[in-house]
């Protein structure tokens, strides 16, 4: 018998990838991706592509009539220069309307992803920070507090829709050839990139590949529901990090760090999101035991093969 | 850039490295990934390193004996050991000790204080070196990865005692005998001679130490006559005593009463092994 998965936002990275590799590793699932950009690449087999705006009545047409066995939704801005009204339109409005139409329709799963980075970089953050710990990117950085929001919906949306099994997945850092945006990517794009003196906090990479793993194991699990942190194979300091990127390094005391990120431009860097600064001073190490015990994650990429997928400085920049 | 950077550490760890730290390196059983880091920040060879210091401390300057290293078991173990001085150097020389004397090696982990990671350098120092911050389920994380983890039960309680004090435990906190018994981990009691008299405090200005938000501020016996310096810890003679290990079982929630009767048994071998160090020395200097 063959299934539906309905991919929302297919057509960014970890979409496309995600798609291939079902298609790859799979005979009795077809896809159908919907996205408001328009598919570019050939469409294979068992594949159906939807231009639909995912806050339009056409996306809720397209759940109603494909019925799918399971919905990946990867409709979801992570550029931080993308203005804050319209994250929290598409991130947060744009989720609770897709979690809506699963309980009109009975999906009957659902994979979400949220970051690790919703924990927030705090000098007293635990050392392997559980799934259950509270989450203080919100509370320093209102500007990110779509990435918090939506992170909240799901998890109450979970408990009140038991009919549907929710997994939320908090990877860490994804990274890969087809990962040019977010966080990480913006910082490395420099070079000398800016660190804080004195300062080299442990960071966690997932690759692309396992990311998608991850998703895929989320899919697998019967009865599978709840949050995971989503780590990868290790942790590194940042300093290594950079060694192996072949990044120079600038330090910069921190209290100056701010001040030295408004001048950045001057130096054809990309600025920093205020938050990002916590992050080259406090570790945000997450504890991904869980999602190995309970749905058998494991990653298949070691950390040097992780840190080598990462896509060299953007041309322009150079 | 950092070329210039790895061969400042590759010339300073063959001046720094020699044969007996290069052996420790060797032999610790600490699991790292293909980087050299476990996943709490440590970095064996930044431990190692750490060494060239605290080992002159332990050798030369304090003069520390340890007795009883082969009661460490291998695997996962709780050290518990009396706290005071002000400083605390006792938990370097405990350290120090254990990657020293115990076979295999032990990198000591002990948590910090939280607000520890917010001071450049020093947070990253610690880190590499192995002390983690965090809570109780981060300790039962290293307990469960088979680590040696350091506890002073006393805390400030121990600490911040005046010399009139010294070698008198004080009011033990349960959380270690929880997770001994959650984690089926032995404890073994650590008797530290030596620590007690480094920093002679006769008195804990309390009002001083409200106003800076320190848990106290001692005043040193020799204020007078080192002023600041009177804050370096005196070489006294360090004696430790690692005690045979201790086995608990029982439910890890059961009441404070329960649990406070197991810690006190603890307490009682630990000053067991504190009286044992005392009766070893022949002075506080000698």
């Amino acid at each position: 018998m063959s299934r539906t998965l309905l991919i929302t936002g297919v057509c960014g990275g970890v979409g496309r990838v995600l798609l291939r590799q079902v298609l790859a590793a799979t005979t009795d699932w077809n896809v159908v991706g919907i996205d408001k950009r328009n598919w570019v690449l050939d469409t294979p087999a068992r594949f159906e592509f939807r231009r639909v705006d995912m806050r339009r009545g056409a996306a809720e047409d397209v759940v109603r009539t494909v019925r799918p066995d399971a919905i990946v939704h990867l409709a979801f801005i992570s550029d931080q220069s993308v203005s804050r009204d319209r994250r929290h339109l598409v991130n947060v409005q744009g989720t609770q309307r897709l979690l809506e139409w699963c309980a009109r329709y009975e999906v009957p799963k659902v994979v979400l992803l949220s970051r690790a980075t919703v924990y927030g970089a705090r000098p007293d953050n635990a050392s392997l920070i559980p799934e259950d710990m509270p989450l203080r990117l919100g509370a320093a950085y209102s500007e990110l507090s779509d990435l918090v929001e939506f992170d909240h919906l799901a998890r109450s949306w979970m408990w009140e829709h038991r009919e549907t099994d929710l997994v939320l997945l908090r990877p860490v850092n994804i990274v890969g050839p087809n990962v040019r945006e977010g966080m990480l990517y913006r910082y490395l794009s420099g070079d000398p990139v800016m660190t804080a003196l004195g300062f080299d906090p442990m960071m966690q990479l997932l690759h692309e590949d396992d990311a998608i793993g991850a998703i895929r194991c989320a899919l697998r699990a019967d009865e599978g529901r709840g949050i995971y942190n989503v780590a990868g194979p290790g942790a590194l300091p940042l300093s290594v990090l950079l060694r192996e990127l072949g990044r120079r390094r600038l330090p910069v005391p921190h209290p100056l760090l701010s001040v030295a990120d408004r001048f950045a431009f001057l130096l054809g860097w990309s600025k920093l999101p205020s938050h990002a600064i916590d992050f080259l001073r406090f570790p945000c190490v997450v504890d991904g035991s869980r999602i190995r015990r309970e749905l058998g994650f494991q990653p298949t990429r070691s950390l040097g093969e992780t840190i080598a997928a990462i896509p060299g400085r953007p041309s322009i920049l150079a | 850039m950092a070329s210039v950077k790895s061969r400042f550490w590759n010339r300073l760890d063959r001046l720094l490295i020699d044969e007996e730290m290069q052996g420790i390196l060797d032999r610790v059983p600490n699991v790292t990934n293909e980087f050299g880091y476990d996943p709490w920040g440590l970095e064996p060879r930044a431990a190692v390193r750490a060494l060239a210091m605290t080992r002159w401390l332990y050798r030369t300057y304090f003069r520390a004996e340890s007795h009883g290293v082969e009661n460490i078991p291998a695997g996962r173990v709780l050290l518990i050991a009396n706290h005071g001085g002000q400083l605390p150097v006792d938990g370097l020389i405990v350290a120090t000790g254990a990657i020293l004397e115990a076979q295999p090696p032990r990198i000591v982990r002990a948590m910090v204080e939280r607000w520890v990671p917010s001071l450049p350098f020093v947070s990253t120092l610690f880190t590499r070196v192995g002390q983690i911050v965090g809570n109780r389920e981060d300790c039962r994380k290293l307990l469960e990865n088979d680590e040696a983890v350091l506890v002073f039960p006393e805390g400030v309680r121990g600490s911040g005692k005046t010399i009139w004090h010294r070698y008198e435990l004080q009011r033990f906190g349960l959380g270690f005998m929880r997770l001994a018994l959650e984690t089926n981990t032995p404890i073994v009691p650590v008797g530290v001679v030596g620590s007690e008299e480094s920093i002679p405090s006769v008195y804990d200005a309390k009002v001083l130490a409200r106003l800076f938000g320190a848990p106290y501020a001692p005043v040193p016996a020799t204020l007078p006559l080192l002023g600041p310096l009177s804050m370096v810890p005196l070489p006294t003679k360090f004696i430790l005593n690692f005690g045979p290990p201790l086995h608990f079982h029982g439910d890890h929630n059961a009441s404070d009463a329960e649990v406070a009767d197991k810690v006190e048994q603890v307490k009682t071998a630990l000053d067991v092994q504190i009286q044992r160090g005392l009766s070893m020395r022949k002075g506080i200097f000698g």
